[in-house]
């Protein structure tokens, strides 16, 4: 199958949204098939060979913060041509309201079109207030996936309509398979968090507190923190003689990831709520590392209710703790959590998620009027000459 | 003089909308033609699949279930949906091939999916139908009311 893969953010930056869509590529070539991805990529960045750029994205200041979009008649001759060149027998946008390529491609675009919807985070909740001006856009797609229950929900809510619920996937090799970082984890014990530890929402200070509390008794404790922030911000409110037992690494890449995960005896997820899916538990269980979550509903969901990781109430310090140091006392049971994990990701692996996308495909083909490919509603040609100022 | 031009333009641009909604009609209408007829295949060939397990199965409920699904006319097809919907769930603990119950719940899920794509096409239609434009004009008088197809395709 010939399938057509649109990218609404850009490949300069790291993102959930443009890891999912590489990693659906890769298994869908994996599986057989034919794949392009068109998305906003800047031409200095790296781009896998079955990746079409649109050209570099606009920063724009919107709702708060910064999106970067790539809008225009300049995009959307591109768009037509990748189309027209393709020859897709499905087409899968994802985010297909957000006012970028996604939604460009859906206006151009005739045939079968699958979208998945994934966060339901704030801004595509202003975008959704917008639904009626973007029915003719959301007319045109013929099958919805959501990544998770909460996903679908928004979509139930906000655009009317559900979808199949179709979960992240993982590409658990890359995470079994990474070498941890020299030196860790040691024998004193280590704990991992990975996420923006300075935003509330997070829990990182739930996490800061408990290992505060147990640092003192266990002097080779140490603890690994990556994701975006200002390191200070955390360290100002560390004991100097603590301090260099946290390492916060800052953003870091997909590969480095990996090895992060893998280089600690047991992650945290001290999230207050919010969350949808908790992909990254996902990769912490397909690293084969203990997981500690904050009991929350679609945390008890991804660990199998609670074969593959350990709960602490929402917030609870002084359990987290406890729930730790009883951990970090009992390498059995840590192996024994780490092989269960290992166990129920492999259904979010993507090999098999991917088989249910392509399902979906199948699906919507069978359920589209037209015949044959996916083609381009007429354009008038005087449209396309514009250019770019 | 420029009165009358923009007179004209206004009626021009009316115009404009209109086709454009009627385009979209009948574009939605042929949506839901297609995924109507994608879905009487899915369901068709669970009902196919269902049959060869009753029989594998010798669970009678369940092969009598899914011939009546075959054969059901237009008004009594969702109702025997949900009938081979229950057949199954409860033939479920019974079976000892897990390739059959497998291949079973994969043309399930097919199903499912099939009806979302057909449900979701019907909303979509009604939700253009109903606008105060399309209704006032009649836009859609022409076209046969879409009809939602909600069934239980639950099978744990």
């Amino acid at each position: 199958m010939r399938v057509g893969l649109v990218c609404p953010y850009s490949l300069d930056t790291p993102g959930g949204v443009q890891a999912h869509i590489l990693d659906l590529a890769e298994a869908l070539i994996g599986l057989g098939h034919e794949v392009s991805v068109i998305a906003p990529a800047d031409s200095e960045t790296e781009l896998p060979a079955y990746v079409t750029s649109v050209g570099r994205a606009v920063p724009v200041p919107y709702n708060g913060s910064v999106a970067r979009l790539s809008f225009g008649p300049m995009t959307l001759r591109r768009v037509l041509r990748w189309l027209r060149e393709g020859q897709f027998d499905v087409l899968h946008v994802h985010e297909p309201i957000s006012p970028s390529v996604s939604l460009l491609t859906c206006l151009v675009a005739r045939g079968p079109i699958v979208a998945t919807f994934h966060a339901a985070s704030q801004r595509s909740r202003t975008l959704a207030a917008a639904h009626g001006a973007l029915q003719p856009v959301l007319e045109k797609i013929t099958g919805r996936i959501a990544v998770s229950a909460l996903a679908r929900r928004f979509q139930v809510e906000h655009l009317d309509g559900g979808g199949v619920e179709i979960p992240n996937g993982v590409a658990v090799g890359k995470f079994a398979d990474a070498d941890p970082f020299p030196n860790w984890p040691g024998s004193g014990g280590a704990i991992g968090f990975l996420g923006r530890f300075t935003e509330p929402r997070k829990g990182f200070d739930t996490l800061l507190s408990a290992f505060l509390e147990l640092a003192p008794q266990r002097s080779d404790l140490r603890l690994l923190v990556a994701g975006p922030g200002d390191p200070s911000e955390v360290l100002h409110r560390v004991p100097v003689q603590l301090r260099e037992r946290i390492s916060i690494l800052g953003k870091i890449s997909e590969a480095d990831k990996a090895r992060m995960l893998r280089s600690v005896d047991i992650y945290v997820a001290p999230n207050t709520g919010g969350e949808s899916f908790g992909i990254i538990l996902t990769e912490a269980m397909a690293a084969g590392t203990p997981v500690v979550a904050s009991d929350l509903d679609a945390f008890r969901r991804v660990l199998n209710d609670g074969k593959a990781g350990d709960f602490f109430p929402v917030g609870d310090k002084s359990a987290l703790a406890s729930v730790l140091a009883q951990l970090l006392d009992d390498p059995a049971r840590r192996a024994e959590m780490g092989r269960e994990g290992r166990a129920v990701v492999a259904e979010y692996d993507w090999s098999v998620v991917a088989a249910r996308v392509v399902e979906v495909y199948h699906s919507a083909i069978a359920a589209t009027a037209i015949r044959g490919q996916v083609t381009v509603e007429e354009v008038p040609a005087e449209q396309l000459d514009i250019e770019l100022p | 003089m420029n009165g009358v031009l923009i007179v004209v333009a206004v009626g021009v641009l009316c115009a404009l909308y209109v086709t454009w909604l009627a385009a979209r009609l009948s574009r939605l209408n042929a949506r839901v033609k297609a995924t109507a007829s994608a879905l009487s295949v899915a369901a068709n060939r669970r009902a196919c699949v269902a049959i060869e397990l009753g029989e594998d199965l010798k669970e009678e409920s369940v092969r009598a279930a899914a011939h009546a699904a075959l054969v059901a006319s237009d008004d009594r097809q969702i109702a025997a949906e949900n009938d081979l919907t229950r057949a199954l769930r409860k033939a479920r603990g019974h079976t000892i091939d897990p390739d059959a119950w497998g291949q079973l719940e994969a043309v399930n899920r097919r199903l499912a999916v099939a009806r979302q794509m057909h449900n979701d096409a019907v909303r979509d239609t009604l939700a253009l139908r109903g606008a105060r434009t399309p209704r006032g004009l009649r836009l859609a008088s022409h076209l046969p009311r879409p009809q939602y197809f909600d069934i239980d395709t639950d099978l744990s």
